[in-house]
């Protein structure tokens, strides 16, 4: 069953110079599945992420997520929906400094009202998986980058997402965090389902999905699956980066 | 976590941010509570105090009040603007506008419940003393503390109502920004500051005109001109600060050999920006200041010209002038001498007589003295100009201000006399029975014969000012004027006092206005520092990877954070000294002495805590700064 439908999807940034992001994109995701987007810098991967997530707006083409297309809803619609449907996961991890970790991971639940019981179970039950149950007092100063990244993974799925939207989530992280966060990922898209579309540079990050989707000034290139072996993957997805002709830079150093 | 908790813990976890603005409103409640609290009190109520003080006590708290509104809506959307990408992450997880809203009004309603609580205990605190003090000035006995429930109520429901609006205010004028706008938060890059060289021209043009004519206009035209100098000042003003400063900085930067040269080239690139940023800040800040100095500095001018005023309308500490044929004449007169002397006043008596002239001139009847007679009696009045004369001039009195005399010359019994007049000069009395006084040479008036006389005695009192209570039963006693207009009878020392106490009522009332109106400007200062520290602590780290010393740092720091404090001072102070000017020529028409001293006194104080506000505020920021690069 297709989950995220994205049918010739295309962005023009107007201005003095009118600069074409995206190109006619086309791709599903069904439900379950774990796909990463890859491509070099100033492809067009985060901008597709953003008309994906609603942050933006595409010039033409569509977004259906579950049949529905988020950009003709009304404001207060819209908000609805993305509490509901989707879940967020940023590179710089966005969580509200003034609250504690567990205070931001039931803050969806807070804005939909949800009872106080409701929020504890959740939140209990989310912490336990991702391994953060003794860090939801803390301020998000006080605990390290990969806490914080797990808190804010949490938080986008403590209300059962549609679809998990992450954005570079292990480009603010160390090797090992990395891995940790990576890890989280594929165990909740495993136990849970939980449809997840990433965009990362990192190929390590990416051997960890189930499909990667190559674009390339802002057009679609091409796509890998992965086998058995997620070393297997790893390899091949450096051989198509550097197929792409990206820079050297945009290949992460080889973590595994 | 309730989404109510969640507002409450965005306040309370979020006290440094909040200080400022707590305490800003904190301020507010209390200046507006104390006021309220002496408006109220039973001894004014009761009229213990002048009615006019209470009515100015009044205007004042309208006056604040309002000022209160203005301000705490700035310092609100100064702190939504700062929240941007919290509210981005919130639009995220989905919440709503309307939620967004909600949050918004609740935590202002939370800031504004909390500090209309510890703004009144402060008032109540600081009553006391107030009333201490308004007594002083008001030169009535202190008034005695009360139970202020009506100020209570009044002030509670007012900041309510006012704080309720502020966050639907806020609401309604929020700038609709798309979700990436808001995500990307103070990191979007800032497009460079320009400015049109039309507008600099018209800023520099309005400006010019207005302090042209505010110095150049006469007494008379000063209230004729006051709006549209006004208006064009504060265009002139926010150009100034939109346009101007920002065209003299490019200007600036196009000289390399300035601009490139060691670290000018960071303060001056920053400063454009700062100045565009600030450039709203700046226009309040000075138009403000301005107004405060302008009023602090006019009362005070007030307050300090009351005893000359007064000596020159009431030349005499008492004064009876009498028709011949009034047969109270002695009976009064010997009334007053006793009870002087009963009190124990030492007193001189001295009189003028004056001729009435039988026929109209220009409609109106005239009233003589002799030349010498007025230059002795005028000699021993405490204030009064002398008068000089040729053979056959006649020196005509101006009866109000604007007044001229028509006819170049007038017949006075067999002469006919040049009118000589001087609008300056205030005539010493007014006749009972003719409208203008007018004094003739000696022998003029010698020759003047069968004529209506009248005769004004004056009594010079040396310790006047405590003679209130004397003059008062007197007046009861006398009347001041006879029932027939036989004689008038006027005393200095009561009218002295209730101007003196009306002229401090507005002082103080003045002072603390100018003070609120201090503490909102330093506040807004506060604020704009507070938003750009993150900035600057980014900003400077990156600089001195590069390489800057120390005292580089400190030197554009301070720059910096001076322009902000004393660029809106300078141009109000500026903006004063003009106004004053021109005040000082109506003034003078007004009978008040000079307004130089007085403003100069509160310039230079304001100068000074200024000053000190600087440097307090610039070693905290230098701290901040330091400690981040470290």
């Amino acid at each position: 069953m297709e989950m995220l439908q994205v049918k010739s999807l295309s962005k023009i940034y107007g201005g003095k110079v009118t600069y074409r992001a995206l190109t006619d994109i086309e791709f599903s995701i069904s439900k379950g599945e774990f796909v990463g987007i890859m491509g070099p810098s100033g492809s067009g991967k985060t901008t597709l992420l953003n008309m994906i997530s609603t942050i933006d707006s595409p010039t033409s083409g569509e977004v259906l997520l579950n049949g529905t297309n988020p950009h003709l809803l009304k404001k207060a619609k819209l908000a609805l929906f993305r509490r509901r449907e989707l879940g967020f996961v940023f590179q710089d991890f966005n969580l509200l400094d003034t609250l504690t970790l567990g205070e931001n991971i039931v803050l969806p639940l807070t804005l939909d009202g949800e009872s106080v019981h409701v929020m504890e179970d959740k939140l209990h039950a989310v912490a336990t998986k991702l391994g953060i149950q003794d860090i939801l007092e803390k301020f998000t100063y006080e605990v390290s980058g990969g806490q914080r990244q797990r808190a804010a993974i949490a938080r986008a799925i403590i209300h059962s997402p549609s679809l998990l939207l992450a954005d570079e989530p292990t480009g603010n992280l160390d090797s090992k965090s990395s891995r940790k966060v990576m890890e989280t990922l594929e165990a909740i898209n495993k136990a849970d389902q939980v449809t997840t579309m990433m965009v990362t540079h990192d190929a390590m990050a990416a051997s960890y999905c189930h499909r990667v989707i190559f674009i390339k000034d802002g057009q679609f290139h091409n796509e890998l699956y992965r086998g058995e072996s997620r070393q297997a993957f790893f390899q091949k997805i450096i051989d198509a980066l550097s197929f792409l002709g990206g820079n050297t830079y945009d290949l992460s150093t080889i973590r595994v | 976590m309730t989404f109510r908790q969640f507002a409450f813990n965005n306040v309370t976890r979020n006290k440094r941010t909040y200080a400022a603005f707590f305490l800003s409103s904190v301020f507010s409640v209390m200046i507006f509570f104390v006021y309220a609290m002496f408006i109220f009190h039973p001894g004014i109520v009761d009229e213990e105090i002048n009615a006019s003080v209470a009515t100015g006590m009044m205007v004042a708290e309208y006056v604040i009040f309002l000022f209160a509104f203005f301000f705490l809506l700035y310092c609100v959307g100064a702190f939504l603007k700062k929240r941007e990408k919290e509210f981005g992450i919130l639009f995220m997880h989905g919440m709503t506008p309307l939620q967004r809203n909600l949050l918004i009004f609740m935590e202002n309603m939370l800031i504004g419940v909390v500090s209309i609580l510890f703004g009144i205990i402060l008032g109540m605190v600081l009553g006391k003393l107030f009333f201490q003090f308004a007594g002083f000035l008001l030169d009535v006995q202190a008034l005695p503390f009360y139970w202020p429930w009506k100020a209570i109520v009044l002030t509670a429901v007012a900041f309510l109502v006012l704080f309720a609006a502020i966050s639907i205010f806020t609401v309604l004028f929020l700038r609709k920004r798309s979700l990436l706008e808001l995500l990307q938060g103070s990191q979007r890059p800032k497009t460079e500051p320009k400015a049109s060289i039309t507008l600099s021209v018209l800023s520099a043009g309005l400006l010019g005109v207005s302090y042209l004519l505010a110095l150049l206009a006469d007494g008379m035209y000063v209230p004729l001109l006051l709006l549209p100098v006004t208006a064009m000042t504060i265009g002139g003003t926010y150009l100034l600060f939109t346009q101007l400063s920002v065209f003299l900085i490019g200007t600036m930067k196009k000289r390399r050999s300035f601009f490139w040269k060691k670290t000018n080239l960071l303060t001056l690139s920053d400063m454009g920006y700062r100045m565009k940023d600030n450039a709203r800040m700046f226009f309040l800040v000075c138009i403000v200041s301005t107004v405060a100095f302008c009023a602090v500095g006019t009362l005070a001018a007030l307050a300090g010209s009351i005893q000359e005023t007064v000596v020159r309308t009431n030349p005499f500490a008492f004064e009876y002038q009498t028709k011949r044929d009034n047969p109270d004449e002695q009976k009064h007169l010997s009334m007053l001498e006793s009870e002087l002397q009963k009190a124990g006043f030492s007193y001189e008596k001295h009189s003028l007589h004056m001729r009435v002239l039988p026929k109209k001139v220009n409609g109106e009847h005239i009233g003589v003295v002799r030349l010498t007679d007025y230059n002795t009696f005028a000699d021993e009045a405490d204030s009064a100009d002398k008068i000089s004369l040729g053979e056959r001039e006649i020196f005509l009195f101006v009866r109000w201000v604007g007044d001229s005399v028509d006819s170049p010359t007038i017949q006075v019994g067999d002469s006919s006399l040049t009118v000589k007049t001087d609008p300056s000069v205030v005539p010493l009395t007014r006749g009972l029975s003719f409208e203008r006084l007018a004094v003739v040479p000696d022998a003029v008036y010698d020759s003047l014969q069968g004529l209506e006389e009248e005769t004004l005695f004056g009594y010079n009192v040396p310790n006047w000012k405590e003679t209130k209570a004397i003059s008062i039963s007197l007046e009861e006693e006398i009347g001041r004027l006879g029932e027939e207009e036989q004689y008038y009878f006027t005393t200095r020392a009561p009218a002295y006092h209730s101007l003196k106490q009306m002229a401090n009522t507005a002082l103080f009332i003045g002072l603390f206005v100018g003070v609120l109106f201090f503490v909102a400007a330093a506040s807004f200062l506060y604020f704009r520092l507070y938003t750009d520290l993150e900035n600057d602590k980014r900003r400077y780290s990156a600089i001195s990877k590069i390489g800057m010393t120390e005292g580089e740092l400190t030197r554009i720091v301070t720059i910096q954070i001076a322009m902000l404090f004393f660029v809106p001072i300078l141009v109000a102070i500026a903006h004063s000294i003009v106004a004053f000017v021109s005040l000082q020529s109506l003034l003078k028409l007004m009978l008040i002495a000079s307004v130089v001293k007085p403003t100069a006194i509160v310039l230079i104080s304001f100068v000074v805590v200024q000053t000190i506000y600087f440097w307090i505020i610039r070693n905290r920021y230098l701290f901040h700064i330091k400690r981040a690069l470290s």
